[in-house]
């Protein structure tokens, strides 16, 4: 018989894990198309929820109009990671210098230097400060049902993950630019023959997955109410194990590894000490590495 | 060649020792300071800044300050134990530097004391509370509460609002460490039962789980010994989870921060232990009318006691001018028996190296905290 005590603490764990989900999900857009990580997706997370911030203290704006400032800002430091980070090593546009390691490393350090920028200039901005959305902003009304309390802003953060990744599938295949994407992700040298540009495709998902992952920010923000320029840290390197338990590629894959991480933190919680549960995940991505390295989702290869 | 370069280097050292440190054309007098200036800790490290530049102003222009010119030199140690002891070394080889004022974190006081007690240069803390501050060595000092004082009041004080099974929830680096374990012994001295008892990660944002696993036990009341972003998620937390039992929290969450943090519905008849207070004394009550005239905000602990600290050590230096070194501050300070600041007459015991403090009861009303006895 499992009591309200289980049944609740279970309930913080996917609300918990669905924050790595919506995350993970622009991270492994990104992935499946260059096969490489943008470690300053963490930092897209943070700019997002700053934007929310600046758009509710500084200009005072209504909700509505925030949601398409942070669209615009997340979508705008895409481009610029791409920019910086990723387009100056791509200097070959055959497959094998794409996805090759030398490439992947670098962008790897390159992107994850960038996010270092980013972050020390909003740390010396904002003092490291842990700085509050208006009390008026917050999703935080308690919403209850047998016995378990979250909170409104959770089930924002699962509805927005669930369209977020409607919206995405549905662009990957019904949509010019979705189809394009796929082509470029599946074969690159076949997309290139017949007539995609690459480097506009390249741009166009980091664009959309950066627009993801600052609306993740946004949705967190509002939800917890805190905002602080190293908030993206620990949450990209939780979206990062979830990518590779969910198989590096698969989009459906990476949110429910997101989830099952938010349960198994929970659960260890339960009979460990809470600050011991951080090990948790980490533990997952080294049981899956040595046993199912293709993690738990993974695509065949097209 | 390398003998060469050597000696003359230490003839510089020898010369510069037997100097005094107060420059005495200029009549300038410097004290180095470190603090957390960014990172989690900067909003503290801030506050302690706000009260050294206004202690500074308000000594220069009384009479007292002999046209003396000072300045305190904050460099950031952003709450880490390996930059505090960088910085310590820097100030140690730096002759300008008459004594040494932080940090704010336990943690990082801890981590660099050793080397100012080596390096024979004062380090006075006005805000780390850890009781092994001042058994460092001669040289270290502090002016503020010690673990020791405020746990002994929290247990008596939770007795005292009637609570006798508590859960306790901290934060685990020095701070946390010594306020959960000398609260928890002082309680159970009085005979209440801790039947929870978690340490939770600074760096998280969900409490929800070990809030639940606290209200599991039943307590009949919660204690909550962590910095003000932390304390100010689970308050709030805790009521996004609809649990009203009453929540006691410590010395350290007495700062405007938390109401800003948390908003003030969520801390709304949350009790605290109160160190700073308008009711304690026209000195204070007159402190924090300038302060919030000059900020626009209201003075946490920790800008009151950099501030009391600062003008004590300014108002030592004008007193013991123009024979000022580092050895002469040391003595001033082991000598020093009442300091007359904005406290009122602080008493110093030459036996435990401490001061003092007196500590009240308060509750949260409208954001801020109304002593009650």
């Amino acid at each position: 018989m499992i009591d309200t005590f289980v049944l609740s603490q279970l309930a913080i764990g996917v609300s918990v894990g669905m924050t790595y989900s919506i995350v993970a999900i622009g991270l492994t857009l990104i992935y499946r198309v260059l096969s490489a990580v943008n470690f300053a997706h963490g930092e897209v997370y943070t700019i997002g929820a700053f934007t929310t911030l600046i758009g509710a203290t500084a200009l005072k704006l209504p909700l509505w109009a925030i949601v398409p400032l942070v669209l615009l800002v997340g979508a705008a430091f895409g481009w610029g990671i791409e920019r910086a980070a990723f387009r100056p090593f791509r200097k070959f546009t055959d497959e094998a210098s794409l996805k090759s390691r030398a490439v992947r490393e670098a962008t790897l350090l390159s992107s994850f230097a960038l996010g270092l920028v980013v972050r020390e200039i909003l740390d010396q901005v904002y003092h490291g400060e842990w700085l509050a959305i208006p009390q008026e902003y917050l999703l935080s009304n308690p919403v209850s049902f047998g016995g378990i309390h979250l909170s409104a802003g959770e089930l924002a953060i699962g509805v927005v993950s669930v369209v977020m990744l409607a919206c995405l599938q549905f662009m990957l295949h019904r949509t010019r630019i979705g189809i394009a994407i796929r082509a470029v992700s599946s074969n690159l040298i076949g997309a290139q023959f017949s007539g995609i540009d690459i480097n506009r495709v390249v741009v166009a998902v980091f664009i959309v997955g950066s627009l993801l992952g600052a609306v993740a920010g946004m949705v967190v923000s509002l939800a917890y109410g805190n905002v602080q320029s190293f908030m993206g840290l620990t949450v990209v390197i939780k979206a990062f194990v979830a990518m590779v338990i969910g198989g590096l590629t698969s989009l459906p894959g990476a949110v429910i590894a997101g989830i099952l991480i938010g349960v198994a933190e929970a659960t260890a919680g339960i009979f460990l000490p809470s600050a011991w549960t951080e090990m948790v995940a980490y533990a997952m991505l080294l049981l899956t590495l040595l046993f199912l390295p293709q993690g738990l989702f993974a695509r065949r290869r097209a | 060649m390398k003998h060469a370069f050597l000696s003359s280097v230490l003839a510089a050292a020898a010369l510069s020792l037997g100097s005094s440190v107060v420059h005495a054309q200029a009549k300038e007098v410097k004290f180095g300071c470190y603090a957390p200036m960014t990172g989690q800790l900067a909003i503290f490290g801030k506050s302690m800044q706000s009260g050294f530049d206004m202690a500074i102003d308000d000594f220069q222009k009384s009479p007292q300050s002999k046209g003396l010119k000072f300045s305190i030199q904050c460099e950031d140690d952003q709450g880490r134990a390996d930059d505090g002891i960088n910085l310590a070394r820097k100030f140690v080889e730096d002759n300008s530097v008459l004594a040494v004022l932080g940090s704010w974190s336990s943690t990082v006081t801890l981590a660099a004391a050793p080397v100012y007690n080596e390096g024979k240069l004062v380090n006075i803390t006005p805000i780390s509370s850890h009781p092994d501050v001042t058994k460092v060595g001669p040289y270290v000092f502090r002016q503020s509460l010690v673990q020791s004082q405020e746990g002994a009041f929290n247990g008596a004080s939770l007795w005292k609002l009637g609570a006798r099974n508590i859960a306790m929830l901290g934060i685990p680096n020095d701070y946390g460490k010594a306020n959960m374990a000398l609260t928890k012994r002082s309680f159970e001295a009085q005979g209440g039962k801790v039947v929870f008892e978690e340490f939770v990660r600074t760096d998280a944002q969900d409490f929800r789980q070990t809030l639940q696993k606290a209200a599991r036990e039943n307590p009949d009341w919660i204690y909550i010994g962590a910095f003000a972003p932390q304390t100010a998620l689970m308050l709030k937390q805790l009521r996004q989870m609809g649990m009203k039992t009453p929540v006691y929290v410590c010395a350290a969450d007495d700062t405007p921060d938390l109401a800003r943090l948390a908003g003030s519905d969520a801390i709304e008849g949350t009790h605290v232990t109160v160190q700073t207070n308008p009711v304690l004394g026209p000195e204070l009550a007159d402190f924090y009318k300038r302060y919030e005239a000059r900020y626009n905000r209201l003075p946490d602990p920790f800008a009151a006691n950099s501030y009391n600290t600062a003008m004590m050590m300014m108002t030592m230096v004008a007193q013991q001018y123009p024979n000022v070194t580092r050895e002469s501050i040391r003595k001033g300070l082991d000598d020093i028996r009442v300091f007359d600041g904005i406290f009122g007459k602080l008493k110093y015991d030459p036996a435990s190296r401490e001061w003092e403090f007196k500590l009240l009861h308060g509750v949260i009303e409208n954001g801020t905290a109304k002593v009650t006895n």
